[in-house]
């Protein structure tokens, strides 16, 4: 079975630990990884695609270092950065047909691996079109198919969906439950909702650190008693919402519905209902800092 | 040999539920086995010759081709000797930019972090760049220097250290600026550089006992100093590579 194992991984820049003494065991299935802006999870990823040395720790695959396996394990890797790289004036075709010679695949299979790809990600109409010619959702769909061009098995994502409409997403999101058979895929998002419909094993990352990681139903467990439903009057549900974390506002006549994250009842009538990974982000990044407002 | 197997098959039981499942072992091994290819370096010469813009490749030949021309008009003119040197000399160090462009295309538009994840690894794809525009330039140096020989009736050997001093010097300042600036247009600090140094070159013209007999050690000199240093920045460039923060900066 492939496993990729993260030794006390940690990551200096001049005067910011960006990761500070990770440690992870991965094996087979879709791992969502989770946290705000700054939280260390590019930097995360960049390691483990053996692109930034780590100051201190190591990265396993398979039990073997991944910066002695070099090439070896870039072979079995698909990578896509959050900005996504390309050159402009490539046609898309041929710009992935480049990459296939980059990731070493035979020539024989590369023509028929890029029209597959193309065909998949809906762009083979326009792979004869300039790349600066596409639009965000586009380039987004190009990157998804560059990545799985060597059929990796380590499939790394960064911010996968960023950019795409809602069918776009879902499609990517059929796509990646049914790629990841007997492989592991890493991906990281703000988008709640996409962790929560495809991963195996939810990770929450924070200020470098991994704070809490296991299933949906452990996650949310763990803020179980935590989320309320109630309805307010206009200057109540202000003050609540200045008060506590909000996960949902919605308008009901003159009166507000409010669903709020928190250790204590907010009001007498709040009813504590079944928390969802929403609930649960805004309980681990804003609740758990001693932030009411969000 | 149908007839054959049949008969010798008549005598042997086959067992359908093994039979069933070596068959379904054999199309499992089909669909997962993987073909490994490692390209060799030729292969890898041919990828970036094939894909990358060919204009980094042709800049200088047209270049050198263009600066022959215009020395070839000025050797009409009755004792111009150090003129002749220094206007080449001046061109070649502004050619040295196109071998500083390409290589720092790689890392626009982000596409030294996903080439950073490929088999065929950044580091490689620089280093590949680098002989490709140092084979160009190199035949192009030499078809200058072979040329100007004649014109001159120096020995190959001067003329070779006048020309290639300048353009060798040139690159440890481009490769400076390469290693130490994250310009968001790259190109026109390199075309700016370009005319600085070949500016400076040309100032060699007020200097005509620097082509004195005498001075060619000195020649010499400055020529090894910029090989060491340029063999430096290229061995600088490969280790920030390697450790990934050059790869992840900002170009753009």
């Amino acid at each position: 079975m492939l496993t990729l194992e993260l030794n006390h991984l940690r990551k200096e820049f001049k005067n910011k630990v960006a990761v500070s003494g990770l440690s992870l065991k991965m094996e087979e299935g879709v791992y969502g990884l989770l946290g705000a802006n700054g939280a260390g999870k590019t930097t995360l990823l960049r390691m483990l695609c053996d692109i930034l040395k780590p100051t201190s720790g190591s990265v396993l695959c398979n039990g073997a270092q991944i910066r002695e396996m070099g090439g070896e394990y870039r072979r079995m890797l698909g990578y896509l950065p959050q900005e996504f790289g390309y050159y402009p004036d490539m046609k898309a075709e041929r710009y992935l047909r480049y990459l296939a010679e980059l990731k070493a695949l035979p020539p024989e299979l590369i023509g028929d691996k890029t029209e597959e790809l193309l065909r998949m990600v809906e762009l083979y109409e326009v792979r004869n079109k300039k790349i600066k010619t596409f639009s965000g959702g586009m380039l987004r769909r190009l990157g998804i198919a560059q990545a799985m061009l060597n059929d990796p098995e380590i499939l790394i994502l960064d911010e996968p969906t960023a950019g795409l409409d809602p069918k776009e997403r879902i499609r990517f999101r059929n796509i990646i439950s049914s790629f990841s058979r007997n492989r592991i895929v890493l991906l990281s998002t703000h988008i709640v909702s996409d962790v929560e419909y495809i991963a195996d094993r939810i990770l929450l990352m924070k200020q470098g650190e991994l704070i809490r990681q296991g299933t949906l139903g452990q996650i949310t467990e763990g803020i179980r008693g935590c989320v309320w439903e109630c309805v307010a009057q206009g200057a109540q549900a202000e003050e609540l919402n200045e008060r506590y974390a909000v996960s949902n506002l919605r308008n009901c006549g003159d009166k507000v519905s409010l669903r709020i994250v928190a250790e204590e009842k907010p009001m007498q009538e709040a009813l504590c209902v079944e928390p969802n990974l929403e609930d649960a982000y805004l309980y681990y990044f804003t609740v758990k800092e001693g932030v009411g407002a969000y | 040999m149908e007839k054959e197997f049949a008969a010798l098959q008549k005598g042997l039981l086959i067992d359908g539920k093994k039979r069933a499942v070596a068959l379904a072992r054999i199309s499992k091994e089909v669909r997962e086995k993987k073909i490994r290819v490692t390209p060799s370096l030729g292969h890898r010469l041919y990828v970036q010759l094939h894909y990358m813009e060919k204009w980094y490749l042709l800049f200088p030949v047209l270049m050198a081709a263009g600066l022959l021309g215009v020395v070839k008009l000025l050797s009409r003119q009755e004792g111009w000797r150090i003129e002749l040197i220094s206007l080449l000399s001046s061109g070649i160090a502004f050619m040295g930019i196109f071998g500083a462009i390409s290589v720092s295309r790689i890392f626009a538009n982000h596409m030294g972090e996903l080439e950073a994840a490929c088999f065929f690894h950044v580091g490689e794809i620089v280093a590949v760049r680098m002989i490709l525009s140092g084979l160009i330039n190199g035949v192009m140096i030499c078809v200058c220097a072979f040329i100007l020989r004649g014109w001159m009736r120096e020995e190959l050997l001067k003329v070779l250290v006048y020309i290639l001093t300048p353009f060798l010097a040139s690159n440890c300042l481009y490769f400076a600026l390469f290693l130490f600036l994250r310009e968001k247009n790259m190109l026109f600090v390199f075309l700016a550089a370009g005319a600085v140094c070949a500016c400076l070159w040309l100032i060699l013209l007020c200097v005509p006992w620097a082509y004195e007999e005498g001075m060619l050690a000195a020649w010499m000199l400055l020529l090894l100093v910029s090989v060491i240093v340029f063999i430096g920045e290229v061995c600088l460039m490969l280790g920030q590579i390697r450790e990934g923060e050059m790869v992840c900066s900002h170009w753009n």
